[in-house]
């Protein structure tokens, strides 16, 4: 067991008093004393951005309070246009800020709000060890299994060969352009690729994709996939026109960047891998699926709800996910452009009595029967909306257990787990838990981006008196890593797979939708 | 270990799976592919795992462990949750009538059917009353006519209700195509062979089809490492109907209907090895010390080659040689057709061997596991 203690540039005060100082007393009082202490130490100030420049990294601090558990969040972070996009200079640039927090010392005063900010470190003992859980290749005849750290450690060993070993070779893939016709690269590169895993036809014209669907048998479409080849301003735009049209007809879609061809996909064999157990996925045929450890499904189902704002059109998500019976899992997103709702700040949602009402209703609809559940949430409720939320549910049979706001953006903080080689790429996820209910989960243990240096945030926002738990945090962490169809990216995979399917409808123009749309969950990754 | 050749049949299929239950029952694996392993173990009177299991696990679980257990209240308990919970997602449907509530409902009872097999034949304890039977397959649409089929059977099983199985019955087991209900239907088409003994033809006919197709199917498995929980759920499940059916020690059928078993499906198959691996035997030559095997084809090609050899160019021995001063003069041999004769020969001879080798390997028995 590895009981070493890993420094990081979180902090916490607890607030002693009955009622909590406001957010923007204590901020001012922080960025005074952090003033004072650069001005000593003749470092470079930004004022106007209450930033302090560190060997040449510039500092910047959040503070963060959470009202149930009475406690104030201080967070140290490297600014990100101050670094450049990749990997060591991410690493270099968290080290900065260690360093910073280490004159800064471990213990922080604000006098004035009598709120005394200790230094928190990570624990090597609090940790969640994944390397046990089981990957499962449906596609293998018979069906087989291997634990995630053999699966891992062969993928590495073979080159990812082990993968495409797995993959069926009787995929038709269909090459759509608008640029890149027949002998003018890449478009060759990538038919030479593709042709590894089936019949690779066209390319065809991208204005005439649409019509060519609708013609397509459906015993041909069963076997099919759209792949969409681009430079990547132009691939943004086809994407924002067709992908809702082939998801709603139930067309797997891959969109390729022309430079990833030519740079990546003929180079790398894992980003080869990633595209093709991509499209398999989204075929519904994957040839490998991380297994949740059957702990993890005490309830019947996940609900993940978020908000899909984009410039051109506001709606609302609902994704449920559900074990059947056995082991296979079915997951169904649907948008509703009726529900009505405000985001007052980044990170949170408010709605009026008669929209939860509203959503609550078409929730029931699309779960359809008595079970217990867990929520997600992407955005902070307030929590009568919770309340409110819940009682409805109840009343048509839908147990709610726990309700958890999952954000990548609050509070965050860099440690120094991933100084020790040792931690770099393993499966041991450290965590840490703040009061009752929140925790920090460090999901990454690869720098690649500057999202990577930073852990979940989670909050459980319900039920009132539960304490969040290592189990909680598995679960999450399975709803994170379950994206092991990006096999090359496994160990920087951060955000739950919600998440990032929101994300992802942000950038399609979904059009009019008749009270719901709804989208298999495997269409949208 | 079994070859692939000798896993033709079901009592090897049996014993297959239980090499692999023992482990499985103590491994890590899913509650459900641990009960099932232990399950195995207990119809098979082998050393069973105490699986710990909580109250709160999904009545499925809660029967699946206390099947194995001596006591018969609890499964009594947990047979009434079963049904409440099947009727609570009934009511569900009914009230929803969403097709999602419709196929959790389905999958559910389909699961049940397994269990009612299982609970009726080792404990004597039904899951599914004639009542429960009549209100499900009310609601259950034109998709579901092998689970209809399924029902009826099973409410005439053991009655001995009419002369012969109802045609209904019949026709949707031998056109049946779910494979959630394989298993059930295995043991329906055998248990209601042998009590109706008009409609036994027919029903035993569809019985071996289906055993064959699961031997087919699992004979890949077998040999396979590290296999999924799903597979190896899949493999106890077949392995329990076929000991249920009796295919371990002694089918439970009537002489006749053991013997045309016999024939169709031990026999056979059993002949087709035989035969190939005698065959392989006589066929080919083995050198000693030499991983090497000639095969027949090979003399024969030899065979003619020589014979052309003669026909264009016969090269003849002298066989002459002088001994004490007496000079011995044979006749002259023709070389190629020499070797060709040898050749021929040889192969006669171990065609004549074919035959005893064959009826060898029949008394000895093809099975040596």
């Amino acid at each position: 067991m590895n009981r070493r203690k890993y420094n990081t540039t979180l902090y916490v005060a607890p607030v002693s008093g009955k009622t909590i100082p406001p957010r923007a007393e204590v901020r001012e009082a922080l960025w005074r004393r952090f003033r004072q202490f650069a001005e000593d130490k003749e470092f470079p100030v930004i004022e106007e951005k209450q930033q302090i420049s560190y060997n040449n990294i510039l500092v910047s601090f959040r503070i963060n309070d959470v009202t149930t558990d009475k406690i104030y969040i201080l967070s140290f972070q490297p600014t990100r246009e101050d670094i450049p996009k990749w990997g060591k200079e991410c690493v270099k640039a968290a080290s900065s800020v260690l360093e910073f927090c280490n004159l800064l010392g471990s213990e922080i005063t604000v006098p004035t709000s009598g709120l005394v900010f200790n230094r928190v470190w990570l624990s090597g003992q609090d940790s969640v060890d994944i390397s046990d859980w089981e990957v499962i290749f449906p596609l293998s005849r018979p069906a087989t299994k291997s634990p995630l750290g053999d699966f891992l450690r062969e993928t590495g060993q073979t080159r990812y060969e082990n993968i495409f070993l797995l993959v069926p070779k009787n995929t038709d893939f269909h090459i759509f352009t608008q640029t890149f016709f027949k002998g003018i690269e890449p478009f060759p590169q990538l038919r030479n690729i593709l042709s590894d895993f089936g019949t690779v036809q066209g390319p065809r014209s991208i204005v005439t994709s649409k019509e060519f669907c609708e013609k397509l048998a459906v015993s041909i479409k069963e076997k099919a996939v759209f792949v969409f080849l681009e430079d990547k301003q132009s691939l943004d735009r086809w994407y924002e026109k067709h992908k809702i049209f082939y998801d709603s007809n139930r067309i797997p879609t891959q969109y390729i960047d022309e430079k990833t061809v030519r740079d990546k996909l003929t180079r790398f064999p894992g980003v080869k891998a990633n595209i093709v157990l991509e499209m398999l996925t989204k075929m519904g045929k994957p040839p490998i699926v991380l297994q949740a450890p059957e702990e993890i499904f005490i309830n019947d189902g996940f609900l993940c709800l978020s908000d899909i704002v984009s410039t051109r059109q506001r709606l609302f998500g609902a994704l449920f996910t559900y074990s059947k019976q056995g082991l296979g899992l079915k997951e169904e997103v649907q948008i509703y452009d009726d529900i009505e709702f405000e985001t007052p700040t980044e990170h949170s949602l408010e709605m009026t009595e008669e929209n939860v009402d509203l959503l609550a209703r078409k929730i029931q609809k699309l779960i359809g029967r008595s079970l217990k559940i867990d929520i997600l949430l992407t955005k902070r409720w307030k929590e009568e909306n919770i309340d409110k939320l819940i009682a409805i549910l109840i009343e048509n049979k839908i147990e709610t257990e726990r309700v958890y706001y999952i954000s990548s953006r609050t509070s965050r903080f860099v440690d120094e787990y991933l100084e020790e080689s040792i931690n770099y790429r393993s499966c041991r996820y450290p965590y840490k838990v703040l009061g009752k209910k929140i925790a920090f989960l460090k999901t990454c243990t690869e720098i690649r981006i500057y999202p990577n240096l930073f852990s979940l945030y989670i909050e459980l926002m319900y039920p009132e008196d539960a304490q969040i738990t290592q189990s909680d945090l598995e679960m999450i962490l399975w709803l994170v890593k379950k994206r092991i169809y990006r096999v090359q990216e496994f160990h920087i995979l951060k955000n739950v797979e919600p998440m990032y399917i929101f994300k992802n409808l942000r950038k399609m123009y979904v059009g009019e939708i008749k009270e719901r749309l709804t989208i298999p969950l495997r269409l949208l990754i | 270990m079994l070859t692939e050749e000798e896993l033709g049949y079901p009592h090897e299929l049996i014993l297959s799976a239980s090499n692999r239950s023992i482990g499985v029952s103590k491994g890590q694996y899913r509650m459900r592919t641990k009960l099932l392993a232990n399950l195995l173990n207990f119809v098979l009177k082998k050393k069973r795992e105490d699986i710990k299991i909580e109250s709160k696990e999904d009545p499925e679980l809660l029967i699946l462990a206390n099947l194995t257990s001596r006591s018969s209240s609890s499964l009594g308990q947990n047979i009434s949750e079963y049904r409440e919970k099947l009727n609570a997602l009934m009511e569900d449907f009914q009230t929803t009538q969403s097709e999602t509530s419709y196929s959790s409902f389905i999958d559910f009872l389909k699961e049940g059917v397994f269990l009612h097999i299982l609970c009726k034949e080792i404990k004597g304890s039904p899951l599914f009353l004639g009542e429960d039977i009549s209100k499900f397959s009310k609601i259950l649409d034109y998709r579901e006519n092998n689970l209809k089929a399924v029902f009826s059977a099973i409410q005439i099983w053991g009655t001995q209700k009419y002369d012969i199985v109802p045609h209904s019955i019949v026709f949707e087991f031998s056109s049946f195509e779910d494979k959630a209900l394989r298993e059930a239907v295995i043991f329906l088409s055998y248990i209601l062979a042998v009590d109706y003994l008009k409609s036994k033809r027919e029903l035993l006919v569809t019985h071996y089809m289906l055993v064959k197709s699961v031997i087919d199917e699992f004979k890949e498995v077998v040999s396979q490492e590290n296999l999924a929980d799903q597979v190896l759920e899949n493999l106890f499940k077949v392995a329990i109907t076929l000991f249920l059916c009796g295919y371990l020690k002694a089918l439970r059928l009537p002489n006749d209907e053991k013997t045309h078993y016999l024939e169709s499906v031990i026999h056979l198959p059993s002949i087709e090895y035989s035969f190939k691996k005698a065959f392989d035997e006589v066929a080919s030559i083995s050198v000693p010390h030499i991983q090497f095997r000639v095969p027949f084809w090979i003399l024969l090609a030899i065979n003619s080659i020589l014979l052309v050899l003669h026909w264009y160019n016969e090269i003849y021995l002298p066989l002459e040689f002088s001994q004490l001063g007496i000079k011995f003069t044979a006749p002259a041999v023709p070389v190629f057709l020499l070797f060709a004769f040898l050749i021929s020969v040889f192969m006669v001879f171990r065609l004549y061997k074919l035959k005893s080798n064959i009826i060898k390997n029949f008394r000895r028995g093809t099975i040596e596991s």
